[in-house]
């Protein structure tokens, strides 16, 4: 655990991290608290957006706890029509299902009918797409039938934030490269490789020590930065909604969680596909001499994962891009309803992601740790 | 203790670096001299496990250079010596100990005894990137000795140093070489001179010469000369005979006027009129191997 210290004073005693982590923090911040600003155009005459979202939240929670029925979408209907903001989380999920806040009785009385279709619909898209077979569309809708009717609406809204960000996770790989390139390049580049490279535990402890520093360094900067963005959210939201249904957040996703549920599946995948891509720079660090060409690497990376989904219309090639390139989740694509399929069975995404994440990542550290033993210094 | 090297070879794509060189360490210190670029970097990084051999192997008391036993009992002073700039000595040293496996209490006690062997207790808690060449120089050397190592390996250790270090650090290496293997690389003949029971002699990757400073040096007995000339003998000697010593005579001097040339020559044979031969040294050693003349 000694050698372990040494590997965070080296980390953390560099500026560049604590510029890259303050950075990621306020970017974070500001991202979800500028809109509350006085400045900021407001949604109506004489009221500041601040004012405006109070009451807004203070009328959504007064619906919390109704169940989701014909009556309460005919209101909402009516109450859109009239322009009155009492009813606005549903209209968004109305928005989603009928394309529009105003609908006719028949379409109340047939929600879960026409949600069941549109689901059993985009299904059919990435069959087409060439995403997925018949069996992972079966597996999908079998999965789709376990989400308990009616549903009740809680208030959210703090939770459908948490998940809708997209930075978190760019932020999170950007201070993972930072933190992780250096571990092995910098001991080249600089020339002390050379020193402990004769040291008794230079070949072995030290390498275990490095490999277990970039994990925890990066696990940590990772789960640090999805709580920030938590208790902000939960800061100007509330803690309201976790037992609500995941689908008041996306309503054609077939995966029967709540809110809670999803924000730690979340966490989960996420870190551990952060940790992923950290170990993929371990590998390079431990081959590169100077850390500048991990960050190239990771900077790129983090470019394409960026590009969510290419469109390509072949199943394994699909696959294996979200599985390696498209690292970075956010909260709607680890729920993407598509699994993979292992000899003929379907396997969730955020669990297959999981499971090859943590295999891909020991191997990685393997060959890091191999790499850096075998280092040729001359 | 016996540290043996057995055909070691290092071949690059064109070039080989050191040839199947083969050696036997007993206690002492060896100093090993040669010109730059003659292999002696490369052969102390083979002998550090820092570089695969192309062929042959190092063993120390049995154990070869890979295995972790053998690093336990290895300290090693590289060329350039690495560091980490925001680190204070004393917990580089901590460091080091701690990859040397030394406990807490012994890494504590070992790291002021050294940072007062290498006269940086004062400076014990600053940064080491506010050091100068000589304090990280010396830094060096004592990151080598914090696990008492039976086999110390130190390239161009005096290099930076002022000459009161140097002196200090000469008479250190000389304590140490008393139950160990030391084997010391540099330009600095004199340090070998005063401090090295044995000599190597390397060139083109090889050792061309191996004994006591005494043994080594007959193959120049009678052939260092010094010669009183005027300017353009002088000129005309330096481009026949590698010269290690050209001085003109001061106005007060015997030979006011004249130039003091200092030269080995090829055989016994006199090179000028009034040559006298004069007592062998190593430097005089290093300029008939490696000494260029000044065509």
């Amino acid at each position: 655990m000694e050698l372990v210290g040494f590997e965070y004073k080296k980390i953390l005693g560099r500026k560049s991290i604590i510029i890259v982590f303050v950075l990621s923090v306020a970017i974070m911040v500001a991202g979800q608290t500028l809109w509350m600003l006085p400045f900021m155009p407001s949604y109506r005459e004489g009221e500041t957006r601040w004012e405006s979202f109070l009451k807004q939240r203070e009328y959504a929670r007064a619906l919390s706890g109704r169940v989701i029925d014909a009556e309460l979408l005919m209101e909402t209907s009516a109450a859109y029509t009239n322009r009155l903001p009492y009813f606005w989380p549903i209209e968004r999920m109305m928005n989603w299902i009928y394309g529009r806040p105003e609908i006719a009785a028949y379409q109340a009385e047939n929600f879960y009918n026409i949600r069941r279709h549109q689901v059993a619909q985009q299904l059919e898209f990435h069959y087409e797409a060439g995403h997925m077979s018949r069996v992972g569309v079966d597996a999908m809708l079998r999965l789709d039938e376990r989400i308990p009717e009616p549903w009740v609406f809680e208030y959210a809204e703090g939770y459908i934030a948490f998940l809708q960000t997209g930075i978190l996770t760019i932020l999170a790989a950007l201070i993972t490269a930072v933190g992780v390139a250096p571990i092995f390049a910098s001991e080249h580049s600089t020339g002390v490789s050379q020193l402990i490279l004769t040291t008794k535990h230079g070949k072995g402890r030290l390498v275990r020590a490095k490999a277990f520093a970039a994990v925890s360094f990066t696990a940590m900067a990772t789960l640090f930065l999805i709580a920030v963005h938590f208790l902000v959210n939960m800061a100007i939201f509330g803690f309201d909604g976790a037992s609500a249904p995941f689908q008041l957040f996306i309503p054609f996703s077939p995966y029967p969680i709540n809110m809670w549920q999803a924000s730690l599946i979340f966490t989960v995948t996420a870190t551990i596909r952060i940790i992923f891509f950290g170990t993929a720079l371990l590998l390079l660090s431990s081959k590169m001499k100077s850390a500048f060409g991990v960050m190239i690497f990771a900077v790129v990376w983090i470019f394409l994962a960026m590009m969510l989904f290419v469109p390509v219309p072949i199943t394994w090639l699909f696959n294996l891009i979200r599985l390696f390139i498209n690292i970075l989740p956010a909260g709607s694509t680890v729920f993407l309803p598509v699994p993979y399929e292992i000899f003929g069975l379907a396997v969730l995404p955020f669990v297959f992601e999981i499971i090859v994440a943590i295999v891909a990542s020991a191997v990685l550290l393997t060959l890091a740790g191999r790499g850096f033993k075998r280092h040729q210094v001359g | 203790m016996e540290l043996i090297l057995d055909r070691l070879t290092k071949q690059y794509k064109n070039k080989i670096a050191v040839d199947k060189v083969s050696l036997t360490l007993g206690q002492g210190v060896y100093g090993l001299l040669g010109a730059n670029g003659a292999g002696k970097t490369t052969l102390m990084r083979m002998m550090c496990g820092l570089l695969d051999p192309t062929g042959g192997e190092v063993k120390f008391n049995g154990i070869d250079v890979s295995r972790a036993e053998y690093r336990d009992a290895l300290g090693y002073m590289p060329q350039h010596f690495g560091y980490y700039p925001e680190f204070t000595a004393t917990s580089f040293l901590h460091y080091m100990a701690s990859l040397k496996g030394l406990t807490k209490q012994r890494s504590k006690e070992k790291t002021a005894e050294l940072l007062e062997t290498v006269s940086l207790s004062e400076v014990a808690k600053k940064k080491i990137k506010t050091f100068s060449g000589g304090m990280k120089q010396r830094l060096g050397i004592a990151q080598s000795l914090l696990n008492n190592p039976k086999i110390l390996i130190l390239d161009e250790p005096t290099a930076g140093l002022d000459p009161k270090e140097r002196i200090k650090f000469r008479n250190l290496i000389s304590r140490l070489g008393a139950d160990r293997i030391v084997l010391l690389s540099t330009h600095i003949v004199s340090d070998i001179e005063n401090i090295a029971k044995f000599v190597l002699v390397m060139k083109d990757g090889q050792i061309i010469q191996n004994g006591g400073v005494d043994e080594i040096l007959t193959d120049i007995r009678g052939k260092v000369f010094e010669c009183v000339v005027d300017d353009a003998q002088a000129a005309e000697l330096s481009q026949k005979f590698p010269v290690v010593n050209i001085r003109a005579a001061g106005p007060s001097e015997e030979h006011a006027g004249k130039t003091l040339l200092r030269l080995i020559a090829s055989d016994n044979n006199p090179p000028c009129e009034n040559a006298e031969t004069v007592p062998e040294n190593l430097d005089d050693l290093y300029m008939y191997y490696f000494g260029e003349r000044n065509e």
